[in-house]
């Protein structure tokens, strides 16, 4: 098994697979050796993307708006680095990612911004505070177990077959894996330990709409852009 | 109509134009509507404008008008804030876009070139983004 490496899962519409490669090609740009496995489907998969990616998974890949919960537990690293696709790499600065990870913990994450969320973060029953859309996680039983237990909560969720007091929980919080994540958290014997990355946190999965002033005066590394729409809904 | 027979008290008066000859302000009908009013003096005596006068000395009123045109510039300074904000963004995600859109392309795709996929990457705007990536495609073609 091998240490240290990231996870990008590309699925749904090409425009994620568009996205992961230019991600992953600024990763090994600023970090040549490092690991990368993509869980794709077969037949978005090319040539080229061998090059790129050290192992590439499509066997029984689910064609979900979600299929980053189903690949965090088949894992082939005791470190994963799980990386949205829409992102991309600012520096070599990457290397030191691993370094981040509180060794005591489960998880690493970032906090979210609730200025930078979609939704309101905060409601009668909790406060969505971490940032799923990139983490470290170790490959402990009880780890691979929460990520096991995130994506069959999620698609109960997604069905509709799981739900909630809305009056503590609302239901605009339906559409969010970070409403899944925070359940598990919060409400459940699967409950990991988290830590977050140090203060800036934000360096290491900056968001494009944060304050600049959240840096502190430090570098991103990792900057966190939405795929624009021409992309996303383009005839791929 | 049948409300301006309430009683009703003045609100939120300010001057309605320069020479001060006009002031707008609300009536505020007891149990009835909020009615906006532009109130001038007239050669009997408007006993409206009288009855503002009994309670806003002219200072006053300079005061009120000078912090409703405070308020309005500084909405005015925010909406332009945010309409430069989201001219930006949408600069921002057309650069984007060219740049996910040039990483498409078959033969930079492909490319080993990772000092020039860098360039592309690193562009400051489209204009760079499609000479770099020109450029990049005519160094693979001579291959």
């Amino acid at each position: 098994m091998i240490n240290n490496g990231f996870l990008y899962v590309a699925s749904l519409n090409k425009a994620f697979i568009i996205s992961a490669r230019y991600s992953a090609s600024s990763l090994k740009e600023h970090w040549p050796s490092s690991h990368i496995t993509l869980f794709t489907h077969e037949e978005w998969v090319e040539e080229s993307d061998f090059k790129l990616f050290n192992n590439i998974i499509t066997k029984e890949v689910p064609h979900h708006k979600r299929a980053k919960l189903w690949a965090l537990n088949k894992t082939p690293y005791k470190l994963t680095c799980y990386i949205d696709c829409d992102t991309y790499i600012e520096n070599e600065e990457i290397k030191n990612i691993f370094n981040q990870h509180d060794n005591k913990s489960d998880i690493t994450i970032s906090r979210a911004r609730n200025y930078a969320a979609a939704i309101d973060a905060k409601f009668k029953g909790g406060e969505l505070t971490d940032h799923c859309g990139l983490f470290i996680y170790n490959n402990q039983n009880h780890t691979l177990e929460f990520m096991k237990q995130w994506w069959e909560l999620y698609v109960k969720q997604h069905k509709r077959k799981w739900n909630w007091d809305t009056e503590i929980y609302p239901e605009y919080l339906r559409p969010w894996d970070m409403w899944t994540y925070w359940w598990l958290q919060n409400k459940t014997k699967y409950k990991i330990k988290r830590s977050y990355f140090p203060e800036p946190d934000c360096k290491w999965n900056f968001v494009s709409v944060y304050k600049q002033e959240e840096l502190q005066g430090q570098d991103a590394v990792i900057i966190h852009r939405p795929i624009p729409g021409k992309i996303l809904n383009g005839k791929h | 109509m049948d409300y301006i027979h309430l009683p009703r008290k003045i609100e939120n008066p300010y001057w309605g134009n320069q020479e001060k000859t006009q002031v707008i302000c609300e009536f505020n009908y007891e149990g009835g509507p909020v009615v906006t009013a532009a109130v001038s003096n007239t050669d009997d005596g408007n006993p409206d404008w009288k009855e503002i006068f009994t309670i806003w000395t002219s200072e006053e009123l300079d005061e009120l008008t000078q912090k409703i045109l405070d308020d309005e510039n500084e909405l005015k300074a925010k909406q332009k804030e945010a309409e430069l904000d989201e001219l930006e963004r949408m600069k921002g995600d057309s650069l984007f876009a060219a740049k996910l859109e040039a990483f498409d392309i078959d033969i930079i795709k492909n490319s080993q070139n990772r000092n020039f996929k860098s360039k592309i990457r690193k562009a400051k705007n489209l204009t760079e983004v499609t000479s770099y990536a020109a450029a990049l495609i005519a160094l693979e073609h001579d291959k």
